[in-house]
């Protein structure tokens, strides 16, 4: 706050002087040679001041700011060495200060851009301290026939000659230093990335042609060690001036794009700040930063990325990453158009705010993110173990009706031709048992094996399969159409039926299905108690994510109801 | 009597080439699958077709679907579909499309010469044979509606012979009654069931149909 009111103070009072003393005394230096001289010297030297007011804590950096309005002070103070001026302090002061311009502007521009060279800085400096010695302390205007102007207190010695060495060594120093500083900006612009290019422009490219004007303005005053009030050296001038206003709209344009980008991530928190539904803060951000395609995916530990619900998801391979991190870890990734960041903010710290801003809820999210892949992970797994199941259960249902029980029929065919052929009585009775405890074995052999795995249920579905249990058992059955669902559905759906009327032995079943959009729900209605209960059956319908439930009615009865999913089944996986 | 063995189970195929030759069936052929069954189906032309329903390639029902084709292409020859299911939809599958001619049995009755040999004589004289184990599940299956329900214990033991394929001669055997009481209750199932007037034979597979068909 107080730098700010100084750099303005100091602005203010030097430009209103210098106002002053070109309007009494015109035609001694170029910024008063007229009115539109005088204002492009105001204009330059107050834009310079205001634009290195605002927040001038926050980038592009005090120093920057401090640099450059101490340069735009500097640059009115031109206008003092006037020889109408009267006060011969003041006199002095511009005498000895306008010639920090160059410099100071030179090293704001450095700064700006994040750069250092010392020894072009100190080069800088010295060609200052040189020219401001040579005419303000080796000369005394007055000794060199300026009658009017006001006595230089400062002037020490009167040696023109030295004075004309001092300020020719100190322009060329200072010359130099503005190229090389000219030469360095265009090297950072050049190596810039595109958004970043874009951004530094707005300053950098001002800032080299004022440093070129400068050099060249000093190249030109070189042989008589003084800037003169005719051309060329007032068309350089007025270069310089127009130059350092570019300058100051640039730092203007610079605060402008700070300004709009913390509006954005201001209510970017206060929209995260209610902790958005999943997928609510791709949405906010999309909103936020005016992307609609843009999207947060988050990293599992296993490298896939998930969305907000947890489901395995990849960016477009058009979209433009950027990856949001916490501590060195990745955190999130944003999928957004290419020129979401290069427009406006695309820099690191931009990216640091945006993290910071969507914290809480971006932890939210990914936290959550996670549990449901872990979830959707556990529940594939479980399938995956029914379904391997279910594979194992068919493999031996076909095993045994190929290769068991067709043996065993082989064999009672050939137990019959012995007892053709047996001329013994005895034993061709006993042949005759053999094959009764032959055929027996049959009948098991097929009871297993259709326990296993029903082979209809395969080949014709659940209705089919259904069916055949009212076969065995006495089940009244409704409601069931030819549907045919994912094998793993129709086989929980079948075997929770087939189990609650052999564990209910019962005198009378009613099962009544309802299919009702993507959800097959039972109802098997018994008219006893369960007997072992249906616990094992709830891991293998949990497994689709289905719901049993098993519910003690009065009188003994029992209600049993199941929901499963009614994914419909695709072809070619039926018939297994 | 000449008849054609399929199964893919080559144990089974001469066990059974073997025992019926012993009790003096003509065995024509024996192959083991459906492709090679339809043309020596169509190259001997035997009375009877006896069929694995489980052949290569998928050992489902390809047997079923070979019979299907017989009896469509060659009435001449009956088809016996040895089964290794006990669900009625098979034999269902089969006998409503060609109730005549044809027969269901599960496949360890092939040792039951008896059975066995009964099945094979009624199927050539044209009758339908279900596996009595089937019928005896269809029998004690509970329906709503059902027209079985209007029979009488004795009617529906009488309908399950016929659907197992015995002659009224047979029944009455089995059941210890005269000729003339059997001949009486096979006429009270046919009216209870509702089967028109038409020849004795087909009114019989028209009855058992109505048997299947109420799954």
């Amino acid at each position: 706050m107080l730098i700010r009111t100084a750099i303005l103070l100091a602005g203010a009072v030097a430009g209103m002087v210098a106002a002053v003393a070109a309007a009494r005394f015109p035609g001694y230096s170029p910024a008063a040679g007229s009115p539109v001289a005088v204002a492009a010297h105001l204009v330059a030297g107050g834009s310079l001041v205001v634009a290195a007011v605002p927040g001038a804590r926050r980038r592009p950096g005090a120093a920057f700011r401090v640099l450059l309005g101490a340069a735009g002070v500097c640059w009115m103070l031109t206008g003092w060495t006037n020889p109408e001026i009267a006060v011969s302090a003041a006199f002095a002061a511009g005498l000895l200060l306008s010639p920090a311009v160059p410099v100071l502007t030179a090293h704001a521009l450095l700064s700006y851009a994040s750069s250092t060279r010392t020894r072009l800085m100190i080069a800088g400096y010295a060609g200052f301290a040189l020219v401001a010695v040579g005419s303000g302390v080796l000369s005394d205007p007055r000794g060199s026939g300026c009658g009017t102007c006001p006595v230089n207190p400062l002037a020490i010695w009167h040696l023109p000659g030295a004075a004309l060495w001092s300020i020719r060594a100190g322009m060329l120093m200072a010359a130099i230093s503005m190229i090389g500083v000219a030469v360095v900006l265009c090297e950072r612009l050049a190596r810039a990335s595109v958004a970043r290019r874009r951004r530094l422009a707005s300053l950098l490219v001002p800032g080299v042609a004022y440093l070129v004007a400068a050099a060249a303005a000093y190249g030109l005053a070189l042989p008589a060690g003084y800037v003169s009030t005719a051309p060329p050296d007032t068309i350089l001038w007025y270069a310089q001036a127009a130059a350092l206003t570019a300058i100051a709209l640039g730092t203007g344009v610079h605060w402008a794009r700070l300004r709009r980008t913390r509006a954005r991530l201001a209510a970017l928190v206060v929209e995260t700040a209610g902790s958005p539904p999943p997928g609510g803060l791709s949405d906010a951000l999309a909103r936020t930063l005016g992307d609609p395609g843009l999207r947060v995916y988050y990293p599992l530990d296993d490298g896939r990325l998930v969305d907000a619900d947890g489901t395995p998801a990849t960016p477009a391979r058009e979209a433009a990453i950027t990856r949001l991190t916490r501590g060195g870890a990745l955190v999130a990734l944003l999928a957004h158009r290419h020129s979401l960041f290069d427009d406006e903010n695309q820099d690191e710290s931009q990216i640091g705010a945006l993290s910071a801003a969507t914290r809480l809820a971006l932890e939210n999210e990914r936290l959550r993110a996670h549990t449901r892949a872990r979830l959707a992970d556990l529940r594939a797994s479980q399938t995956r173990i029914v379904q391997a199941g279910d594979a194992e259960r068919r493999r031996l249902e076909r095993d045994l009706h190929d290769g068991a029980q067709q043996r065993v029929v082989a064999l009672s065919l050939s137990i019959r031709l012995a007892r053709l052929r047996c001329p013994d009585a005895g034993r061709a009775a006993l042949l005759e048992e053999a094959e009764a405890e032959v055929r027996a074995a049959v009948a098991d052999l097929r009871a297993v094996a259709h326990g296993l795995y029903p082979g209809v249920l395969s080949s014709e579905g659940l209705a089919a399969a259904v069916d055949a249990l009212a076969d065995e058992f006495p089940l009244a059955a409704e409601g069931l159409s030819g549907r045919r669902y994912e094998p793993s559905v129709e086989a929980a759906a079948y075997l929770v039926v087939a189990e609650s009327l052999k564990r209910g032995r019962p005198g009378e079943a009613r099962l009544r299905a309802m299919e009702s959009g993507d959800l097959l729900r039972l109802e098997i209605h018994l008219d006893g108690p369960l007997g072992d209960g249906l616990d094992d059956l709830r891991d293998r319908v949990g497994a689709l994510d289905g719901t049993l439930e098993v519910l003690p009615l009065d009188g003994g009865e029992t209600l049993i109801r199941v929901g499963l999913p009614a994914t419909p089944c695709t072809p070619g996986t039926a018939s297994v | 009597m000449r008849v054609l063995i399929a199964d893919d189970e080559v144990l089974l195929r001469e066990g059974l080439d073997r025992l019926l030759t012993e009790t003096g069936v003509e065995v024509a052929a024996t192959v083991g699958d459906a492709p090679a069954l339809l043309r020596r189906v169509e190259e001997l032309r035997p009375d009877i077709a006896i069929v694995d329903i489980r052949m290569p390639p998928t050992h489902t029902d390809e047997g079923l679907v070979a019979a299907l084709k017989i009896r469509e292409e060659f009435p001449g020859t009956g088809v016996l579909v040895l089964s290794h299911y006990l669900d009625s939809r098979y034999a269902m599958q089969l006998l409503d499309r060609y109730p005549e001619k044809v027969g269901y049995l599960l496949k360890e009755r092939v040792s039951d010469l008896s059975v066995l040999l009964d099945a094979l004589r009624r199927i050539a004289e044209g009758e339908c044979v279900v596996d009595p184990t089937i019928v005896t599940r269809l029998m004690s299956r509970r329906r709503r509606g059902d027209p079985l329900d209007l029979l009488s214990k004795r009617e529906r033991e009488v309908l399950s012979l016929m659907a197992e394929g015995h002659s009224n001669q047979g029944i009455c055997d089995l059941l210890h009654l005269s000729l003339r009481t059997v001949e009486a209750h096979v006429g009270n199932i046919f009216a209870k069931l509702r089967i028109p007037e038409s020849t004795d034979r087909h009114r019989r597979v028209l009855a058992v149909l109505t048997l299947l068909r109420s799954t």
